[in-house]
């Protein structure tokens, strides 16, 4: 959590309005407490006694996707997402955490937690609910079907290349919605880093990267989740953790030693082991024979980019790089690609209504160009967006870059 | 608090989900992009012209004073409310109600974003020129509440030259209309032009006719580069005098060049005193032969290097320097001021000297970017506003950079407005029978005083009554 210093930056906000334009829920609600500047001043207030922690103040602190797009237009570089967070922790530490979030935390985020077996429960019991239950205004049966095995329980621990022949060796951090909701990202990664003749490691007993709590302000397990992760990483022989989640990605490589800081512990394991951390684009677009396997794919494909990816992690060109490298692929660049998806975590399901307008400017952008798949590199991008899909019928595939390019990969002549 | 009793009648206005009083709510509206603040006691967000109506009708039966808004990027403080006041939020009435390529106008709420309105219009081949830098955010209504400038006034004018008719709901309730759909009106007053850029203290503007032009098929920018700041300010001047019409002419002083430079690391010269960066647009050939025009301009008239966008990317990294200033300045320090001088453009190079000798007096930073040929500037003044000590040397610049303006035959404020932020050097600029008929007015569509009290008139009007 931020520390009461950097919470100082708060009289750095000059007021301007810039980041109005840019934060996709402002430009929903049109009031200035769903602003990035409107929560700035909240917290400003809130630090110099002119205002109390409410219910409703911790309403509009949750009211924010964490999207970094207020920050990347922010005239006096603040970095308003960890204000936010500091606003939320404020909260936390005034009225504990919302119950919902306590028992997730505690029993299925946490170290050696049942996230994995609360997801065969959900697995089981979703096609026995009725219709009427909705989560985010999705009712149950839009929600992706849930895979019977984990990804990390579908792999042995090191994965070899066929043939024995190793060119390298990385390792792999699925995160919990590649390896417990969408398995087949995993699945596709691997299979293309084996026909590049790399090795995998994808190591036993991670814990949640600790994304969900961070961004709740939630502390005690939070600091857990990051010390046993940083432990099992710190470890490894690999020089290269991959990521396919943007989320993972961002938090493993910036906000651990960003969090090891603050909290005036000791940063440099957490700077090491950051500095391992890579985007499964970038380590891709620098593979040399990537491009040789991979076989013609007639369709029309776009690129969603995700905020943790785009603005968190200046990672643009690699994807667009790779999935252009696909022979007869038609990729077109949809308007404002980099906007959110509206997701932002569990605001979704606080906030379906908003979450739900800003997903639909986006499914616009994306109908506009005409494309029969929309690629990105998120698996939390793939699920607001699919469930916003799939909700109008559209017949448009939402995929992990990873996956098409594994499934060109299967369309090369041999 | 406000009444109970008026809040009551809001909500039954509005209904609850409109009417705010929450601390939040409060605080979240107790300032806009000036450096003041003050509390409410409720913000109303109507969605008609008939709410807003309501809503004045019951604040002229209960005195209450009213504050309009809309993106609250307001430079000169006009839309802080005051204690106990109600806030009329606008940026729910955002409908674009009618574009009309045959007579060349759009129609639009008074909270439609000015950055919505030039896409929607564009669209069709026209364009609303008016590009205040909060473009993006700010309301049309906001906009011309202030009169808003931008970077392409040179050629293009104000928020003003785009007027045809305003719908208004006075402070008593009565909605009016001003001006028509025609591109010619001289009958009666020109209250469409009066409204325009009177900071929320005549009226509450609803809806708003604009004129629209055909976009510019074409446009290429040069960035000149001048050891000299006098002969950069000469040069500006000859270009006018040439009879060639730039859509932007910018100049960034030193300061400016060094701040950028800290912070965007886009190899500009740090030792050049002023850079010149100048657009021109129109048709292609015209373009063409402007551009070489201009830059033949800035070589003869001292410029040490002068560099012509080829592409629509050089285009765009040259403009990177001007669009970087402010995210530059607002690194130096907590706050920053950005003042709004504006001297007739022959007077650009003397008023330009003075900056460095008013800064050195006070102790204080000032950088300087204007619009240099429009003769707007914009000296920004880099402080902490928390300390008081700095605050009295930097306030005390800000006057003399005031007099010095007038002094030239300037105005105090260009496009920003004055709002909180100078009405008190009014009486330097107009004579107190100018005072005495702007408080006239004043009272003649609001008897009551209850629009917009914290406006630049407050003190004026207190003192004639």
């Amino acid at each position: 959590m931020p520390s009461d210093s950097s919470l100082e930056s708060v009289h750095n906000c000059i007021k301007c309005g810039l980041c109005l334009a840019a934060c996709p829920i402002y430009r929903q609600v049109l009031e200035e407490t769903a602003s990035p500047r409107g929560k700035v001043q909240l917290l400003k207030g809130l630090r110099q006694d002119r205002l109390e922690p409410s219910p409703y103040l911790e309403e509009i602190a949750s009211r924010c996707l964490l999207c970094h797009s207020c920050a990347a237009v922010c005239p006096s570089g603040m970095e308003v997402g960890h204000l936010i967070v500091g606003l939320r922790s404020e909260m936390v530490k005034s009225f504990g955490l919302e119950w919902k979030k306590r028992l997730a935390f505690r029993h299925l985020l946490s170290p050696g937690g049942r996230f994995g077996t609360a997801i065969q429960g959900a697995r089981i019991l979703t096609p026995l609910m009725p219709p009427w239950i909705k989560v985010a205004g999705i009712s149950l049966s839009h929600l992706p079907p849930l895979p019977t095995t984990p990804l990390h329980r579908q792999y042995p621990e090191k994965i070899a290349p066929p043939g024995g022949r190793v060119r390298a060796s990385v390792a792999f951090f699925p995160g919990c919605m590649i390896d417990y909701v969408y398995p087949e990202i995993g699945s596709s990664l691997i299979s293309l880093l084996q026909a590049l003749g790399i090795e995998v490691i994808i190591p036993r007993d991670l814990a949640c990267c600790g994304t969900p709590l961070f961004i709740s302000g939630e502390e005690e397990i939070l600091a857990r989740n990051l010390q046993h992760n940083l432990e099992k990483l710190g470890s490894l022989p690999a020089k290269i953790v991959l990521t396919a989640c943007a989320s993972c990605g961002h938090t493993l490589k910036k906000e651990y030693p960003y969090l090891m800081r603050e909290w005036g512990k000791d940063s440099s394991l957490a700077e090491e082991v950051g500095a391992k951390i890579q985007d499964v684009s970038v380590f891709l677009q620098r593979e040399e024979g990537l491009g040789e396997m991979l076989g013609p794919l007639p369709t029309t494909l776009t690129y969603h980019d995700p905020c943790h990816l785009a603005k968190a992690e200046g990672v643009r060109t690699e994807p667009r790089q790779l999935l252009r490298s696909i022979p007869e692929l038609n990729f077109v660049e949809m308007a404002e690609a980099d906007a959110c998806c509206g997701g932002g975590g569990s605001f979704q399901f606080y906030f379906p209504q908003t979450s739900q307008a800003i997903a639909s400017l986006k499914l616009n952008h994306i109908r506009e160009v005409g494309a029969d798949i929309v690629a990105t590199g998120c698996p939390a991008c793939r699920f607001r967006l699919s469930t916003a899909l799939d909700r109008e019928d559209s017949g448009i595939r939402v995929v992990h870059t990873v996956q098409i390019l594994d499934e060109a990969r299967g369309r090369r002549k041999r | 608090m406000l009444s109970s009793k008026v809040l009551k009648r809001l909500e039954g206005i509005l209904g609850q989900e409109r009417v705010k009083s929450a601390p939040e709510d409060l605080l979240a509206y107790s300032y806009d992009g000036y450096l003041q603040e003050s509390l409410p006691g409720a913000v109303v967000f109507p969605r008609t012209t008939e709410e807003v109506s309501a809503v004045m009708k019951l604040a002229s039966a209960e005195k209450v004073p009213v504050t309009p808004r809309g993106a609250g990027t307001n430079l000169s403080g006009g839309s802080i409310p005051v204690p106990e006041g109600i806030v009329v939020c606008l940026t729910r009435m955002n409908r674009i109600l009618e574009i009309d390529e045959r007579n060349r106008l759009a129609v639009a709420e008074a909270g439609v974003i000015n950055g919505d309105l030039q896409k929607a219009v564009e669209a069709r081949g026209l364009t609303y020129p008016p590009d205040p830098s909060s473009q993006f955010i700010s309301t049309l209504g906001g906009n011309v509440a202030e009169n808003a400038g931008g970077l392409k006034c040179l050629k293009y004018g104000t928020t003003r030259d785009y007027l045809l008719a305003l719908e208004v709901v006075l402070a008593s309730g009565e909605v009016i209309t001003t001006g028509s759909r025609t591109a010619k009106n001289v009958t009666g007053y020109d209250l469409t032009r009066l409204l325009c850029g009177s900071e929320g203290t005549l009226g509450i503007i609803t809806k708003i006719t604009v004129r629209l032009l055909p976009k510019p098929e074409s446009k290429r920018a040069l960035q000149a580069i001048f050891p000299d700041l006098g002969q950069a300010g000469e040069t500006v001047a000859r270009i006018m005098g040439a009879g060639i019409t730039p859509s932007i002419m910018e100049l960034m002083d030193q300061g400016i060049t060094g701040a950028v430079e800290d912070f965007m690391h886009l190899g500009l010269p740090r030792d050049a005193e002023a850079i010149l960066l100048i657009e021109v647009d129109g048709r292609q050939e015209m373009v063409e032969k402007e551009v070489a025009q201009v830059a033949e301009l800035c070589s003869a008239g001292g410029a040490s290097e002068v560099k012509v966008a080829r592409s629509d990317e050089e285009n765009e990294q040259i403009w990177l320097a001007r669009r970087s200033v402010f995210g530059a300045l607002a690194r130096l320090s907590p706050t920053t001021f950005s003042e709004d001088t504006t001297v007739p453009v022959s007077q650009l190079p003397l008023m330009l000297r003075k900056f460095p000798e008013i800064a050195r007096r006070h102790n204080v930073r000032i950088a300087v970017v204007a619009h240099a040929g429009d003769g707007n500037i914009h000296p920004c003044l880099s402080f902490d506003e928390r300390d008081r000590e700095e605050m009295a040397r930097v306030e005390r610049a800000a006057q003399e950079i005031v007099a010095e303006s007038l002094a030239l035959g300037g105005t105090l404020s260009g496009e920003h407005g004055i709002g909180l932020s100078k009405a008190r050097f009014l009486p330097m600029e107009f004579d107190p029978t100018t005072l005495q008929i702007m408080a006239q007015i004043k009272r003649a569509f609001d008897p009551l005083g209850i629009l917009s009290p914290n406006s630049f008139l407050s003190q004026h009007l207190a003192a004639s009554r």
